[in-house]
Protein backbone atom coordinates (compact mmCIF):
# COMPACT_ATOMS: atom_id res chain seq x y z
CA UNK A 1 0.00 0.00 0.00
CA UNK A 2 2.85 2.82 0.75
CA UNK A 3 4.46 1.68 -2.17
CA UNK A 4 1.46 2.75 -4.29
CA UNK A 5 0.87 5.91 -2.76
CA UNK A 6 4.20 6.84 -3.01
CA UNK A 7 4.01 6.42 -6.81
CA UNK A 8 0.72 7.77 -7.29
CA UNK A 9 2.42 10.84 -5.56
CA UNK A 10 5.14 11.41 -7.54
CA UNK A 11 3.08 10.97 -10.82
CA UNK A 12 0.92 13.84 -9.19
CA UNK A 13 4.03 16.01 -8.34
CA UNK A 14 5.52 15.68 -12.06
CA UNK A 15 1.84 16.39 -13.38
CA UNK A 16 1.58 19.78 -11.43
CA UNK A 17 4.70 21.20 -12.38
CA UNK A 18 3.24 23.50 -14.71
CA UNK A 19 0.91 24.97 -12.08
CA UNK A 20 0.70 25.95 -8.77
CA UNK A 21 3.63 23.94 -6.85
CA UNK A 22 1.97 21.68 -4.18
CA UNK A 23 5.09 19.93 -2.87
CA UNK A 24 4.13 16.79 -0.69
CA UNK A 25 6.61 15.28 0.98
CA UNK A 26 4.87 11.77 1.23
CA UNK A 27 7.60 9.57 1.99
CA UNK A 28 8.41 11.05 5.39
CA UNK A 29 4.64 11.50 5.97
CA UNK A 30 3.49 7.69 4.60
CA UNK A 31 6.32 6.28 6.67
CA UNK A 32 5.65 8.62 9.86
CA UNK A 33 1.92 8.23 9.52
CA UNK A 34 2.87 5.32 12.27
CA UNK A 35 4.87 7.94 14.09
CA UNK A 36 2.48 11.20 13.68
CA UNK A 37 -0.87 12.09 12.27
CA UNK A 38 -0.13 15.00 10.54
CA UNK A 39 1.23 14.78 6.85
CA UNK A 40 4.21 17.31 6.46
CA UNK A 41 3.28 19.66 3.48
CA UNK A 42 5.69 22.16 2.23
CA UNK A 43 2.91 24.16 -0.03
CA UNK A 44 2.89 28.06 -1.75
CA UNK A 45 3.50 30.09 -4.75
CA UNK A 46 7.03 30.07 -6.67
CA UNK A 47 8.62 33.74 -7.25
CA UNK A 48 8.16 32.53 -11.08
CA UNK A 49 4.21 32.00 -10.75
CA UNK A 50 3.72 35.42 -9.12
CA UNK A 51 5.04 36.46 -11.85
CA UNK A 52 2.87 34.59 -14.26
CA UNK A 53 -0.14 35.52 -12.31
CA UNK A 54 0.91 39.45 -12.09
CA UNK A 55 1.29 39.58 -15.46
CA UNK A 56 -2.01 37.65 -16.76
CA UNK A 57 -3.62 40.31 -14.18
CA UNK A 58 -1.98 43.51 -15.41
CA UNK A 59 -2.60 42.06 -19.40
CA UNK A 60 -6.32 41.92 -18.37
CA UNK A 61 -5.95 45.18 -16.16
CA UNK A 62 -4.73 47.31 -19.57
CA UNK A 63 -7.30 45.84 -21.49
CA UNK A 64 -10.19 46.96 -19.25
CA UNK A 65 -8.28 50.22 -19.01
CA UNK A 66 -7.93 50.82 -22.96
CA UNK A 67 -11.78 49.92 -23.04
CA UNK A 68 -12.31 52.42 -20.64
CA UNK A 69 -9.89 55.05 -21.45
CA UNK A 70 -11.66 54.80 -25.62
CA UNK A 71 -14.86 55.23 -23.50
CA UNK A 72 -14.17 58.64 -22.25
CA UNK A 73 -12.74 59.87 -25.20
CA UNK A 74 -15.98 58.68 -26.72
CA UNK A 75 -18.25 60.77 -24.27
CA UNK A 76 -15.48 64.00 -25.10
CA UNK A 77 -16.32 63.40 -28.82
CA UNK A 78 -20.22 63.22 -28.38
CA UNK A 79 -20.02 66.48 -26.60
CA UNK A 80 -17.93 68.09 -29.32
CA UNK A 81 -19.79 66.60 -32.23
CA UNK A 82 -22.99 67.54 -30.57
CA UNK A 83 -21.92 71.48 -30.23
CA UNK A 84 -20.50 71.33 -33.75
CA UNK A 85 -23.72 69.73 -35.49
CA UNK A 86 -25.95 72.65 -33.75
CA UNK A 87 -23.29 75.15 -35.29
CA UNK A 88 -23.22 73.59 -38.85
CA UNK A 89 -27.30 73.80 -38.52
CA UNK A 90 -26.90 77.28 -37.56
CA UNK A 91 -24.98 77.82 -40.89
CA UNK A 92 -27.72 76.17 -42.86
CA UNK A 93 -30.67 78.05 -41.00
CA UNK A 94 -28.26 81.74 -41.66
CA UNK A 95 -28.32 80.95 -45.56
CA UNK A 96 -32.03 79.83 -45.72
CA UNK A 97 -32.81 82.98 -43.32
CA UNK A 98 -31.22 84.96 -45.85
CA UNK A 99 -32.52 83.18 -48.79
CA UNK A 100 -36.02 83.69 -47.43
CA UNK A 101 -35.83 87.78 -46.45
CA UNK A 102 -34.27 88.62 -49.91
CA UNK A 103 -36.75 86.54 -51.96
CA UNK A 104 -39.45 88.51 -50.06
CA UNK A 105 -38.28 91.76 -49.84
CA UNK A 106 -35.59 92.45 -52.52
CA UNK A 107 -36.44 94.22 -55.56
CA UNK A 108 -35.91 93.19 -59.26
CA UNK A 109 -35.08 89.65 -59.73
CA UNK A 110 -34.13 89.43 -55.53
CA UNK A 111 -33.03 85.49 -56.13
CA UNK A 112 -30.56 85.83 -58.76
CA UNK A 113 -30.03 89.75 -57.79
CA UNK A 114 -29.90 89.39 -53.88
CA UNK A 115 -29.33 85.96 -52.77
CA UNK A 116 -26.97 84.31 -55.33
CA UNK A 117 -25.40 87.80 -55.95
CA UNK A 118 -24.41 87.91 -51.83
CA UNK A 119 -23.33 84.02 -52.08
CA UNK A 120 -21.45 84.36 -55.49
CA UNK A 121 -17.93 84.71 -53.91
CA UNK A 122 -18.56 81.26 -52.35
CA UNK A 123 -19.99 79.66 -55.33
CA UNK A 124 -17.59 76.27 -54.86
CA UNK A 125 -18.39 73.78 -57.20
CA UNK A 126 -15.37 71.90 -56.81
CA UNK A 127 -16.51 71.57 -53.13
CA UNK A 128 -15.05 73.17 -49.73
CA UNK A 129 -12.24 75.19 -51.84
CA UNK A 130 -13.32 78.50 -51.35
CA UNK A 131 -15.73 78.48 -48.20
CA UNK A 132 -17.52 81.89 -46.75
CA UNK A 133 -17.52 82.54 -43.15
CA UNK A 134 -21.03 83.74 -41.46
CA UNK A 135 -20.52 87.43 -40.71
CA UNK A 136 -22.73 88.87 -37.20
CA UNK A 137 -26.06 90.05 -38.54
CA UNK A 138 -26.80 92.27 -40.48
CA UNK A 139 -26.47 89.40 -42.73
CA UNK A 140 -23.84 88.36 -44.82
CA UNK A 141 -20.65 86.11 -45.66
CA UNK A 142 -17.18 86.63 -46.10
CA UNK A 143 -14.86 84.86 -47.76
CA UNK A 144 -11.79 82.91 -46.12
CA UNK A 145 -9.06 83.63 -47.78
CA UNK A 146 -7.27 81.12 -45.37
CA UNK A 147 -9.06 78.40 -43.39
CA UNK A 148 -8.01 80.53 -39.84
CA UNK A 149 -10.36 83.39 -41.45
CA UNK A 150 -13.55 81.08 -41.01
CA UNK A 151 -12.38 79.62 -37.13
CA UNK A 152 -15.10 80.25 -34.60
CA UNK A 153 -14.39 82.33 -31.34
CA UNK A 154 -15.98 81.92 -28.05
CA UNK A 155 -17.09 85.28 -26.06
CA UNK A 156 -19.49 85.02 -23.39
CA UNK A 157 -21.42 81.98 -24.89
CA UNK A 158 -21.36 83.77 -28.26
CA UNK A 159 -19.82 81.90 -31.36
CA UNK A 160 -18.42 83.98 -34.34
CA UNK A 161 -15.84 84.88 -36.93
CA UNK A 162 -15.27 88.18 -34.80
CA UNK A 163 -11.96 87.66 -33.24
CA UNK A 164 -11.56 86.82 -29.40
CA UNK A 165 -9.50 85.52 -26.51
CA UNK A 166 -11.07 82.47 -26.83
CA UNK A 167 -10.93 80.10 -30.17
CA UNK A 168 -13.68 77.45 -29.48
CA UNK A 169 -11.90 75.09 -31.61
CA UNK A 170 -14.40 74.94 -34.18
CA UNK A 171 -13.99 76.11 -38.08
CA UNK A 172 -17.08 76.56 -39.72
CA UNK A 173 -17.29 76.93 -43.67
CA UNK A 174 -20.19 77.56 -45.78
CA UNK A 175 -20.16 77.17 -49.67
CA UNK A 176 -22.74 77.22 -52.72
CA UNK A 177 -23.09 74.67 -55.36
CA UNK A 178 -25.54 75.88 -58.04
CA UNK A 179 -27.86 72.58 -59.27
CA UNK A 180 -28.23 72.82 -63.35
CA UNK A 181 -26.56 75.28 -65.66
CA UNK A 182 -26.74 79.30 -66.45
CA UNK A 183 -29.13 81.32 -63.61
CA UNK A 184 -31.32 78.09 -61.84
CA UNK A 185 -33.60 78.19 -59.57
CA UNK A 186 -31.81 76.16 -57.23
CA UNK A 187 -28.81 75.89 -55.72
CA UNK A 188 -27.06 73.27 -52.99
CA UNK A 189 -25.57 74.63 -49.75
CA UNK A 190 -23.36 72.95 -47.89
CA UNK A 191 -22.24 73.62 -44.00
CA UNK A 192 -19.07 72.77 -42.47
CA UNK A 193 -17.68 72.39 -39.07
CA UNK A 194 -14.17 71.13 -38.31
CA UNK A 195 -12.60 70.37 -35.11
CA UNK A 196 -9.71 68.69 -33.40
CA UNK A 197 -9.91 66.35 -30.94
CA UNK A 198 -6.79 64.62 -29.58
CA UNK A 199 -4.44 63.30 -32.72
CA UNK A 200 -7.81 63.50 -34.99
CA UNK A 201 -9.23 65.86 -37.19
CA UNK A 202 -13.06 65.82 -37.53
CA UNK A 203 -15.80 67.30 -39.11
CA UNK A 204 -19.71 67.08 -39.79
CA UNK A 205 -21.16 68.49 -42.62
CA UNK A 206 -24.82 69.38 -43.76
CA UNK A 207 -26.88 70.55 -46.76
CA UNK A 208 -29.80 71.50 -48.07
CA UNK A 209 -31.04 72.33 -51.55
CA UNK A 210 -32.60 76.27 -51.61
CA UNK A 211 -35.06 76.99 -54.05
CA UNK A 212 -36.44 79.92 -55.88
CA UNK A 213 -39.94 79.65 -54.49
CA UNK A 214 -41.22 82.45 -55.84
CA UNK A 215 -43.05 83.68 -59.43
CA UNK A 216 -41.59 86.65 -60.90
CA UNK B 1 6.34 35.02 1.76
CA UNK B 2 7.60 37.13 -0.34
CA UNK B 3 5.83 36.15 -3.58
CA UNK B 4 3.01 36.12 -1.65
CA UNK B 5 3.50 39.29 -0.60
CA UNK B 6 4.46 40.70 -4.07
CA UNK B 7 1.14 39.04 -4.96
CA UNK B 8 -1.29 40.97 -2.59
CA UNK B 9 0.36 44.85 -3.15
CA UNK B 10 0.05 43.67 -6.82
CA UNK B 11 -3.82 42.27 -6.14
CA UNK B 12 -4.59 45.30 -4.08
CA UNK B 13 -3.26 47.95 -6.23
CA UNK B 14 -5.24 46.21 -9.19
CA UNK B 15 -7.76 45.72 -7.31
CA UNK B 16 -7.85 49.86 -6.57
CA UNK B 17 -7.57 50.68 -9.86
CA UNK B 18 -10.05 48.63 -11.44
CA UNK B 19 -12.57 50.38 -8.55
CA UNK B 20 -11.48 53.57 -9.99
CA UNK B 21 -12.29 52.45 -13.19
CA UNK B 22 -15.76 51.37 -12.49
CA UNK B 23 -16.27 54.90 -11.34
CA UNK B 24 -14.93 56.70 -14.42
CA UNK B 25 -17.12 54.30 -16.17
CA UNK B 26 -20.32 55.66 -14.28
CA UNK B 27 -19.46 59.32 -14.93
CA UNK B 28 -18.80 58.76 -18.46
CA UNK B 29 -22.26 56.83 -18.53
CA UNK B 30 -24.16 59.89 -16.55
CA UNK B 31 -22.28 62.63 -18.61
CA UNK B 32 -23.34 60.81 -21.91
CA UNK B 33 -26.98 60.54 -20.70
CA UNK B 34 -26.81 64.52 -19.85
CA UNK B 35 -25.65 64.90 -22.76
CA UNK B 36 -28.31 63.56 -24.55
CA UNK B 37 -31.24 65.07 -22.63
CA UNK B 38 -29.29 68.41 -23.42
CA UNK B 39 -28.93 67.42 -26.82
CA UNK B 40 -32.69 66.78 -26.55
CA UNK B 41 -34.17 69.81 -25.01
CA UNK B 42 -31.77 72.20 -28.01
CA UNK B 43 -33.42 70.06 -30.66
CA UNK B 44 -37.06 70.24 -29.21
CA UNK B 45 -36.80 74.12 -28.61
CA UNK B 46 -34.96 74.31 -32.43
CA UNK B 47 -38.10 72.44 -33.66
CA UNK B 48 -40.86 74.43 -31.90
CA UNK B 49 -39.24 77.89 -32.97
CA UNK B 50 -38.41 76.73 -36.05
CA UNK B 51 -42.40 75.87 -36.92
CA UNK B 52 -43.27 78.48 -34.25
CA UNK B 53 -44.61 82.67 -34.91
CA UNK B 54 -45.17 85.08 -33.83
CA UNK B 55 -41.98 85.74 -31.44
CA UNK B 56 -41.42 88.10 -28.53
CA UNK B 57 -38.09 88.57 -26.92
CA UNK B 58 -38.01 88.29 -23.34
CA UNK B 59 -35.45 90.63 -22.12
CA UNK B 60 -34.63 92.89 -18.97
CA UNK B 61 -37.72 95.19 -19.99
CA UNK B 62 -40.35 92.87 -19.56
CA UNK B 63 -39.80 89.99 -17.85
CA UNK B 64 -41.52 90.77 -15.11
CA UNK B 65 -44.81 90.08 -17.41
CA UNK B 66 -43.81 86.76 -19.44
CA UNK B 67 -47.45 86.51 -20.94
CA UNK B 68 -48.79 90.23 -20.75
CA UNK B 69 -46.14 92.14 -22.67
CA UNK B 70 -46.25 91.85 -25.99
CA UNK B 71 -44.78 95.06 -26.96
CA UNK B 72 -41.11 94.22 -27.20
CA UNK B 73 -40.49 92.08 -30.59
CA UNK B 74 -36.44 91.38 -31.23
CA UNK B 75 -33.56 91.74 -28.93
CA UNK B 76 -29.82 92.09 -31.20
CA UNK B 77 -28.23 91.70 -27.49
CA UNK B 78 -30.54 88.75 -26.26
CA UNK B 79 -32.85 88.28 -23.53
CA UNK B 80 -33.65 85.79 -21.12
CA UNK B 81 -36.28 84.11 -22.84
CA UNK B 82 -38.87 84.08 -25.87
CA UNK B 83 -42.81 83.64 -26.40
CA UNK B 84 -44.27 82.55 -29.22
CA UNK B 85 -47.29 80.96 -30.99
CA UNK B 86 -46.69 77.26 -30.94
CA UNK B 87 -48.22 75.67 -34.23
CA UNK B 88 -49.55 73.00 -31.92
CA UNK B 89 -53.50 71.96 -31.94
CA UNK B 90 -54.88 74.09 -30.52
CA UNK B 91 -52.02 76.88 -31.15
CA UNK B 92 -50.45 78.15 -27.70
CA UNK B 93 -48.79 80.67 -26.75
CA UNK B 94 -45.55 79.01 -25.29
CA UNK B 95 -42.37 80.34 -23.51
CA UNK B 96 -39.21 78.84 -22.91
CA UNK B 97 -37.33 81.24 -20.33
CA UNK B 98 -33.71 80.65 -18.59
CA UNK B 99 -33.79 81.02 -15.23
CA UNK B 100 -35.17 79.82 -11.80
CA UNK B 101 -38.41 77.77 -12.98
CA UNK B 102 -39.40 77.74 -8.55
CA UNK B 103 -36.96 75.02 -7.89
CA UNK B 104 -34.08 77.46 -6.69
CA UNK B 105 -31.79 76.18 -9.69
CA UNK B 106 -31.17 78.24 -12.71
CA UNK B 107 -32.48 76.12 -15.75
CA UNK B 108 -34.59 76.35 -18.73
CA UNK B 109 -37.90 76.58 -18.43
CA UNK B 110 -41.10 76.27 -20.26
CA UNK B 111 -44.53 77.21 -19.84
CA UNK B 112 -47.65 76.71 -22.03
CA UNK B 113 -50.74 79.61 -21.88
CA UNK B 114 -49.89 80.37 -18.97
CA UNK B 115 -48.83 77.18 -16.82
CA UNK B 116 -46.44 77.14 -14.14
CA UNK B 117 -43.24 76.95 -15.37
CA UNK B 118 -41.30 73.33 -15.97
CA UNK B 119 -37.91 73.26 -15.70
CA UNK B 120 -36.40 70.90 -18.77
CA UNK B 121 -32.87 70.08 -17.28
CA UNK B 122 -32.26 67.88 -15.17
CA UNK B 123 -30.50 69.31 -11.69
CA UNK B 124 -27.02 68.04 -12.57
CA UNK B 125 -27.07 70.92 -14.62
CA UNK B 126 -26.52 74.76 -14.17
CA UNK B 127 -27.52 77.13 -17.06
CA UNK B 128 -25.85 80.23 -16.18
CA UNK B 129 -26.56 84.04 -17.42
CA UNK B 130 -25.21 84.18 -20.37
CA UNK B 131 -27.56 81.98 -21.57
CA UNK B 132 -30.04 83.74 -24.33
CA UNK B 133 -32.36 83.88 -27.14
CA UNK B 134 -31.42 86.44 -29.85
CA UNK B 135 -34.34 87.44 -31.63
CA UNK B 136 -34.12 89.17 -35.12
CA UNK B 137 -36.76 90.49 -37.46
CA UNK B 138 -39.54 90.01 -35.15
CA UNK B 139 -41.48 92.84 -36.05
CA UNK B 140 -44.00 92.57 -38.06
CA UNK B 141 -44.02 94.29 -41.69
CA UNK B 142 -42.92 96.50 -43.07
CA UNK B 143 -39.94 95.38 -40.92
CA UNK B 144 -38.08 94.10 -43.99
CA UNK B 145 -36.45 90.56 -42.43
CA UNK B 146 -37.62 87.09 -42.02
CA UNK B 147 -37.80 86.26 -38.12
CA UNK B 148 -34.66 84.36 -36.79
CA UNK B 149 -33.59 83.52 -33.54
CA UNK B 150 -30.44 82.29 -31.93
CA UNK B 151 -30.27 80.02 -28.90
CA UNK B 152 -27.51 80.07 -26.63
CA UNK B 153 -26.89 77.76 -23.92
CA UNK B 154 -24.23 78.03 -21.53
CA UNK B 155 -23.91 76.34 -18.03
CA UNK B 156 -21.73 73.72 -16.60
CA UNK B 157 -22.62 69.82 -15.27
CA UNK B 158 -21.67 68.66 -11.92
CA UNK B 159 -22.04 65.45 -11.69
CA UNK B 160 -20.57 64.18 -8.20
CA UNK B 161 -18.07 67.49 -8.18
CA UNK B 162 -16.50 66.67 -11.23
CA UNK B 163 -17.05 69.91 -12.95
CA UNK B 164 -17.87 70.32 -16.92
CA UNK B 165 -18.79 73.18 -18.80
CA UNK B 166 -20.37 73.20 -21.98
CA UNK B 167 -21.69 76.27 -24.46
CA UNK B 168 -23.97 75.46 -27.27
CA UNK B 169 -25.35 77.44 -29.85
CA UNK B 170 -28.19 77.29 -32.78
CA UNK B 171 -30.05 79.46 -34.88
CA UNK B 172 -33.46 79.08 -36.53
CA UNK B 173 -35.39 80.55 -39.13
CA UNK B 174 -38.98 80.85 -38.99
CA UNK B 175 -40.65 78.57 -41.91
CA UNK B 176 -43.78 80.30 -41.90
CA UNK B 177 -43.65 83.62 -44.08
CA UNK B 178 -43.77 87.00 -42.44
CA UNK B 179 -45.98 88.84 -44.41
Amino acid sequence: MEKILKFLFRKSNKLNQGGFTQLVDFGDAISSRTKSASPKFTTGFTLVEVLVAISIFTVSLIGIMSVLASGIANTNYAKQKMIATYLAQEGIEYIRNMRDTAVLYGNGNPWEGSFKAQLSSCNDPDEDNNPCGLDEPPFGVTVCTNPSDCRLYLDNGNYSTTVSVVDSGFIRKIWMVPIGAGNTDEVKIFSRVEWTQGSGGYNVTFSENLFNWIEI
Amino acid sequence: MISVSIFLIIIMVGMGALLNAHRLHQKSNNMRSILDNLSFIMEDMSRSLRTGYNYHCIDSTNDDDLFGDVSVYSCENGGGGISFDSTSDPVSRWIYFIGDCGDNTNGICKSVDGSDLIQLVPSEVTISSASSFTVIGAEPPPNEQQPFVTIRLVGEINIKNVVTPFSLQTSVSQRNIDI
